[in-house]
């Protein structure tokens, strides 16, 4: 059957040359559509190591002196210190809210807003008896009390996999550290303890918290978390968020009406007033809109969406225009005795081989070029303060020939299952006329 | 002859319904996919209201001062000062104009207070009037000697919006707590405006500064006949003016033409280079479909070798034959081109909001993008469809159709057999 397809296949030589260039185009261009948008898939579903269901955070305002609402001497630090108090006891009293965090201002998933730099530790600290610097963005929180940032955020403790206990009040040179940032430093997460140097000063690890995906175009950035005492002075607005988790059933989008119309007029204190209660996924939307992610998501689901149009276009309607042209074929086929099901099944099985030998052709095209330029870094162009310097090999996208063959089996399947469909159709409507009709209106 | 030709062409496209229809979806997709992509640029590039002068248009958005302090140093990015500016409209020989702009976010709100909105505007010169053309629906721009009083020009919408009237030339408005008076009321402007989109703009001396030398908070946008040679006289300047500053200040400039700012160009990429990263999405919109189209009529040549053998024996030439297969398919390729091009203007506005971001890296236009006629009807995009017509017409029928053409006469009619 196979010599028999094999034959015929390069009986037509001529007229399946063409088919046969388009097919090893179509699946070049096919795979470097889905290449892209593979790994914005796979990056975007990697586990993100915080919750963000019902997860909120309060808008603030500042009044300028050009403002109508100005008033002067209203912008004092007491000012700023009595509206941080009426925010937080008001959260206290509302029965709807489970807990609530302070933290620094772009400590939100997709904020590329964020100091970065570099992180120490001598050579007594490190395991191979030298000096190592490693890069990571900072982040801090305000453990005041009541409050409980790990707990609102959802923050996991590496070691126990528990929500993080947060200590009271502000522990003095000390730090948590992501768990990816620890095997950088360490090479270990058991690292309780020691010391690393944040630009000139020594501080104490305390805690290593679950890696936390707060870039979408990174995996797991390396960060440090300090603590810090709330610092109430004129950039309090620009320096610290403060978070709320509601509880788990309340409707959220009835409370952040309510909080908006009737709570958050009377929290005004002096030229600081509160905007209103907002969910954390609505500024995430923004910050991928302000910085273009939003974009690029569109732009690779377009072009994807077109090569797979164009393999579409193409494939089937060569496929089908190829069998119809060979009705005269089906016609003999059947008048010397063939089964409907034998000539349908040679067709499908002309058109896989075909496809087959073009697409191989095609992923040794392909292949070249990866080798060459390397996978798809959709999300490189995205300005960043510091990017993961090693990529995560226990994720499949990660590594070289899962990548590659993942992405080749999809690109295959689209190809072939438009391919057999365009040789299936038309040669199963051929077979249902008679031999004489198929010869006839040849 | 050609309108033989044409006949013909339309019979078939009658008779073979599925190759028709796919041939004019193929064709409709990948010309709406390319004038999609080529109305974004143009709408980022081209000359829109009111920035006509785009092409002849350098551009300093950041300027850098670095100092030096005990082994370390902080850096600070900026603009440019007003004081800069006024050294560059003296010293500069090639120079036109030089527009400054600022942003600023205000509350504004008609006189009694009954209205009012918060939103970002601009400060500006009266320079600003002369290289951006804005067309002035009531009033007039301020000049250069009214640069100190509180004065302010608002767009037709906003007239309408806070006076229900376009001539609101003369009324009040409060910028803050602030009254200012309605001088000009200018025809609306579009997100897609990356320089001037706006709704009011101050001059620039109504607003608090404190500026040193070199750096400030204005950009400027400076327009020339000789941009080179502009560009060559503000570097020196710049050069000069940096030197004079105290030793451990260290400033840098970065001048662009315009093209390089809106295509986010990295320092001293030519244009090939910038386009060259969009050239390849363009080329596979044209390609791709190219050789699904040439696959279509390859297989129809192979149904048509009868008729050409028979031309061909009645004394037909390849280059006759020829003609006629790219004129019967230009007939189709122009109506696959007419549903592209409105599929694409179709795309471009409805999804205008979004669709004119796509390639940029960073959005800082807090204004919604709206597309009018004049970005998408004009020559400019008319005759690149009709380009890309021809070339997708020629580039999927020219190769299968000179295959077809080798063999001999008798080959040609023996074909099927």
């Amino acid at each position: 059957m196979i010599a028999k397809i094999i034959h015929q296949i390069w009986n037509e030589r001529k007229q399946n040359a063409w088919l046969f260039l388009e097919l090893a185009v179509a699946s070049i261009f096919l795979w470097l559509a889905i290449d892209p948008l593979f790994t914005l898939v796979c990056r975007n579903n990697i586990p993100k190591g915080y919750d963000t269901e019902n997860l909120h955070y309060i808008e603030k305002e500042i009044y300028a002196d050009n403002h109508p609402q100005y008033h002067d001497g209203e912008s004092t630090e007491e000012y700023v210190e009595q509206f941080f108090t009426n925010i937080i006891n008001t959260l206290k009293s509302l029965p709807e809210v489970e807990c609530y965090g302070i933290a620094c201002t772009n400590f939100q998933p997709n904020d590329l807003s964020s100091n970065a730099g570099g992180i120490r530790i001598d050579s007594i600290q490190s395991s191979d008896g030298k000096e190592h610097t490693h890069n990571a963005r900072f982040y801090s929180f305000m453990p005041t009390e009541g409050s409980n940032f790990f707990e609102t955020y959802r923050v996991r403790d590496a070691l126990t996999g528990e929500i993080m206990k947060q200590m009271n009040g502000v522990q003095e040179k000390k730090v948590y550290v992501t768990r990816r940032l620890a095997m950088q430093l360490f090479g270990t997460t058991d690292i309780i303890g020691k010391k690393v140097i944040d630009y000139n000063a020594e501080v104490e690890i305390i805690g290593i918290i679950e890696d936390m995906q707060l870039l979408a175009y990174d995996e797991y950035t390396p960060f440090m978390l300090r603590n810090e005492n709330i610092i109430y002075d004129k950039y309090a607005f620009s320096r610290q968020d403060i978070f709320v988790r509601l509880k788990k059933g309340v409707d959220c989008e009835a409370f952040r009406k309510k909080f908006n119309s009737d709570i958050a007029p009377k929290l005004r204190n002096g030229n600081y007033n509160v905007k209103g209660i907002t969910d954390i996924n609505e500024r995430v939307k923004r910050h991928d809109k302000r910085f273009g992610i939003t974009n690029i998501y569109r732009l690779y689901t377009a072009l994807a969406g077109f090569a797979l149009f164009c393999a579409f276009m193409g494939v089937f309607s060569a496929f089908w225009i190829r069998t119809n042209n060979r009705r005269r074929d089906i016609g003999i086929m059947r008048s010397v005795g063939a089964s409907r099901r034998a000539v349908v099944r040679q067709f499908a099985a002309e058109a896989l081989i075909l496809v087959s030998v073009a697409f191989l052709v095609g992923m040794f095209v392909t292949g070249h070029y990866i080798h060459i330029n390397g996978f798809a870094e959709p999300l490189a162009k995205v300005p960043t303060w510091i990017q993961n310097e090693t990529p995560d090999q226990s994720y499949l996208h990660n590594r070289a020939m899962p990548h590659f063959a993942i992405v080749t089996s999809i690109g295959y399947l689209l190809v072939a299952t438009i391919a057999v469909a365009g040789a299936l159709l038309p040669s199963m409507r051929i077979t249902r006329s008679l031999p004489a009709d198929a010869l006839r209106e040849n | 002859m050609i309108r033989q030709f044409f006949r013909q062409a339309w019979i078939m496209m009658k008779q073979h319904r599925l190759f028709t229809g796919m041939y004019l979806v193929g064709t409709a997709v990948s010309i709406a996919l390319a004038m999609t992509l080529f109305i974004i640029f143009y709408i980022k590039l081209g000359p829109i209201y009111p920035e006509y002068n785009r092409h002849r248009m350098l551009v300093i958005e950041k300027t850098t001062w670095k100092i030096s302090q005990g082994g370390g140093y902080s850096k600070t990015e900026s603009s440019i000062s007003t004081k800069f500016a006024d050294l560059i409209r003296r010293e500069a020989k090639s120079l036109e104009h030089i527009a400054l702009l600022g942003w600023r976010r205000a509350i504004i709100s008609n006189e009694d207070g009954s209205m009012s909105t918060e939103e970002f505007g601009h400060e500006t010169n009266s320079d600003f009037w002369k290289v951006f053309n804005f067309k002035f629906i009531d009033g007039r721009p301020f000049t250069h000697e009214e640069a100190n009083e509180q004065l302010v020009i608002i767009s037709r919408s906003w007239a309408q919006k806070f006076f229900a009237t376009d001539k609101a030339a003369g009324k009040i408005l409060k910028v803050g707590r602030a009254n200012y008076r309605v001088v000009g009321v200018v025809e609306d402007t579009s997100g897609c405006s990356s320089i001037t989109a706006g709704n009011y703009w101050l001059p620039i001396c109504a607003s608090d500064k404190s500026e040193d030398e070199i750096s400030g908070s204005y950009h400027a946008y400076m327009t020339s006949d000789n941009s080179e040679e502009l560009k060559k006289e503000v570097e020196n300047i710049f050069n000069r003016r940096a030197q004079e500053q105290p030793k451990e200040y260290t400033y840098t400039m970065d001048i662009e033409d315009f093209w390089q700012k809106a295509l986010e160009c990295e320092k001293d990429e030519t244009p090939l280079d910038a386009m060259g990263k969009y050239l390849y999405i363009l080329l596979a919109f044209l390609f791709i479909p190219a050789l699904n189209l040439s696959g279509l009529i390859s297989s129809r040549m192979d149904s048509r070798m009868e008729e050409i053998g028979i031309r061909k024996a009645y004394g037909a030439t390849n280059g006759e034959i020829l003609a006629q297969v790219l004129w019967e398919n230009l007939l189709l390729t122009l109506v696959g081109a007419a549903m592209g091009l409105a599929l694409s203007y179709i795309v471009v506005y409805t999804c205008d909001s979004w669709i004119t971001t796509l390639f940029e890296a960073n959005i800082y236009i807090p204004f919604e993008r709206s597309t009018d006629v004049s970005m998408l009807l004009n020559p400019i995009v008319l005759g690149t469809t009709v380009a890309v017509t021809a070339l997708l017409n020629v580039s999927s029928a020219l190769v299968p159709t000179m295959l077809a053409l080798r063999g001999s006469i008798v080959e040609a009619l023996y074909y099927r057999r």
